[in-house]
């Protein structure tokens, strides 16, 4: 699929849940795996811009959304000039067993991108970072 | 990508009716919904999710708003919510804090 160039703020994320389900679309997900795409790409896009961006502003100053289907998977790489930052290094939140009343919020978002696809990968190369997430064709849950 | 919700009050109870997709650009409506929902006395929060496509990280800390908003007691019932609604709210634990059910409670 073509690039998709996004300024960093919140109001891009509609364009990218566009962007992956014509995606999905032209891979075959199915509904539901489609929309566990979705749910891990708004959650990276949405902690770029909200965290990436937020403090110390890069010079880019957008995203790139790269994309592609294969015979067996489809896969989008979320591309940015942030701070450097590993979302596939990330702690699972430590008291997703507590009661929501002691909940801290945080953490959450990409902790549910990386249990949602079926693969993520991350490079930091010429400056960006570029986090891949992959979802294999032939699965359907 | 819209989002619209309803209130309605009955008793302790207040229904927050969810339509739409809550999502890091739309979760701000839900908070303040919340907020209005949390002038009363209130001992159950029902929400009602049949129409409601979509939930993200942003929808649950709205969850986790609406916990600390109300007393510690307050009982929270979501109503039929959708397959993957659900998943999600599971993925992250809250299914402890919460009940699932398929109708509204009354």
């Amino acid at each position: 699929m073509s690039q998709l160039k996004l300024p960093a703020v919140i109001g891009s994320l509609r364009e990218a849940v566009q962007y992956v389900d014509d995606l999905a679309r032209a891979g075959g997900l199915p509904a539901v795996r489609a929309g566990r795409l979705r749910l891990a790409v708004e959650e990276l896009v949405t902690n770029t811009i909200v965290h990436g961006y937020g403090d110390s502003r890069g010079a880019w100053q957008q995203l790139l959304l790269d994309s592609g289907v294969e015979s067996d998977q489809v896969w989008v790489r979320i591309v940015d000039d942030a701070p450097p930052f590993d979302p596939t290094r990330c702690q699972p939140p430590r008291d997703l067993d507590s009661p929501l009343a002691d909940r801290t919020p945080g953490g959450l978002g990409l902790y549910l991108a990386g249990q949602s696809v079926d693969r993520m990968t991350y490079e930091y190369s010429g400056g960006r970072n570029r986090v891949t997430l992959f979802m294999n064709r032939s699965n359907t849950r | 990508m819209s989002f619209t919700t309803t209130l309605t009050r009955s008793g302790n109870t207040v229904i927050i009716t969810l339509v739409g997709e809550l999502d890091a650009t739309t979760a701000v409506a839900f908070r303040q919904e919340v907020d209005r929902a949390a002038e009363g006395d209130v001992e159950t929060l029902v929400l009602d999710m049949k129409d409601l496509t979509y939930l993200s990280s942003a929808g649950l800390r709205g969850l986790v708003f609406a916990k600390q908003k109300m007393s510690d007691g307050v009982k929270i019932v979501l109503v039929k919510a959708s397959d993957e609604v659900e998943r999600t709210i599971r993925m992250v634990g809250f299914h402890h804090s919460v009940v699932f059910s398929d109708h509204v409670p009354g």
